[in-house]
């Protein structure tokens, strides 16, 4: 049952990391709602920091859920995880992946549940193609072409190579590949936002 | 920067007040991963627990039946095989549609005689269109049972005419003779024995976990690069 374990839950624990992180994210738009950013900015913090901590909050939440599931499940399961260092690096990049990617579909979508509707389609059919559902080998060949390029896959990968002692490269690459396109779309995505919250194109 | 740690600090202060919501979640991958681990995990006594279910209805009643019978009910088949005997084809095919049974195979009237003779015949199977691996074991099985059945016919021809006669006989044959049948049938299968016994190519299974001790060492970078 453990081999099985190790197998399966990576990629399940950065699929519900993803809607934890949606959660926390949507916290913006109910501060906005309530006035609470108003408040913040007539106290003299800038709107930019507002969006950044909210950003960073979202990190260290991720951060917490995956040391927990961590700790748990090897205590609880067993389950042998390797390489902190290597965990650590793939698990930020992915987190800052995800961040950029909320940012960018909160900031682009027209309504909060445009918006919603979105990222949920986005990370169910991440999730499918990433190997969170099915084992990714058990894909059809043009599935697994697209399905390399999510972040659920490369994540996962990543954990895999920590698992199975893969080298160094195998940690670093698709942390390199999460961590820029993810610092992209964040920068994107809090520029996008910033200049809706200034507009009052919120709804 | 002194603003932004203030705001994450009070943010994280009021999570800390509520926790349960995220703990509740955290908990869906380990639910969702163990009921996955439950249900795909492979078992240890694999052996045990998968039972291949197979209807038989036996048209031929001759020396192949009752020899399929037979290997059913011996060893390490009798222990994975589990037959089952039916009168009519309807009644086999009503048990495939019921999901009893995994395959049903019917053995054509006069199969023993038509090997015997030399003449083509065919066997039918009827697959579970429910289950996806043990109908297609089955499959795989019949054919090679099939080749077997065939090879063995061409060397034990005179062997297994003499045993069908003497099983039709009202007495009990005389030792001598089948002695001498037995005799024979081994000093045959004697001479395919080299091809078969013992197998040149074995197989040994190995735990998953024990992958990593088992792989060879890396080779040394630097002493392929010495002249």
């Amino acid at each position: 049952m453990k081999e099985t374990f190790e197998f399966v839950f990576p990629g399940l624990m950065l699929m519900w990391v993803c809607f934890i992180a949606n959660g926390v994210f949507m916290d913006i738009f109910n501060e906005y709602k309530t006035n609470t950013v108003s408040r913040l900015i007539t106290s003299g913090v800038s709107l930019r920091d507002i969006l950044v901590s909210k950003v960073l909050r979202c990190l260290v939440i991720c951060w917490i859920c995956e040391l927990l599931l961590i700790l748990f499940t090897g205590i609880v399961f067993d389950v042998g995880w390797k390489n902190p260092l290597g965990l650590l690096a793939i698990l930020t990049s992915f987190n800052l992946f995800l961040l950029g990617l909320l940012a960018l579909i909160y900031g682009y979508a027209k309504s909060q549940e445009l918006a919603s509707g979105i990222v949920i389609l986005v990370f169910l059919t991440s999730s499918m193609l990433g190997g969170s559902f099915i084992p990714f080998n058990q894909l059809p060949r043009t599935l697994q072409h697209i399905g390399y390029w999510t972040m659920i896959q490369m994540g996962q990968y990543g954990i895999e190579s920590t698992f199975n002692a893969r080298g160094p490269w195998e940690i670093i690459r698709p942390s390199l590949y999460l961590m820029g396109i993810g610092l992209l779309f964040l920068i994107l995505g809090v520029r996008v936002l910033r200049q809706r919250f200034e507009t009052s194109q919120v709804s | 920067m002194k603003h932004i740690i203030t705001l994450i600090k009070k943010d994280l202060k009021r999570d800390a007040r509520h926790p349960w919501g995220l703990i509740i979640f955290m908990f869906i991958p380990v639910m969702t991963a163990m009921l996955m681990s439950l249900v795909f995990s492979p078992k240890n006594d694999l052996q045990d627990t998968v039972r291949v279910r197979i209807a038989l209805l036996d048209f031929d009643d001759d020396f192949l039946g009752k020899m399929m019978r037979s290997m059913s009910q011996q060893g390490r088949l009798g222990e994975t095989l589990k037959l089952q005997f039916v009168e009519t084809e309807a009644q086999g095919l009503k048990l495939v549609e019921k999901r009893r049974i995994s395959a049903f195979i019917i053995l054509p009237k006069d199969l023993t005689q038509n090997v015997l003779d030399h003449k083509a015949t065919s066997l039918t199977l009827y697959k579970n269109p429910a289950e996806a691996i043990l109908p297609t074991i089955v499959e795989e099985a019949i054919n090679t049972l099939c080749i077997g059945i065939s090879e063995a016919v061409v060397l034990l021809e005179s062997e297994i005419n003499s045993i069908r006669k003497m099983a039709d006989w009202d007495h009990v044959p005389n030792p001598f003779l089948v002695g001498l049948v037995a005799t024979q049938s081994t000093q045959r299968l004697k001479t395919v024995e080299p091809y078969f016994l013992p197998p040149l190519v074995q197989f040994n299974s190995i735990k998953a976990s024990d992958y990593q001790s088992m792989a060879p060492p890396l080779p040394d970078p630097n002493r392929e690069a010495q002249p």
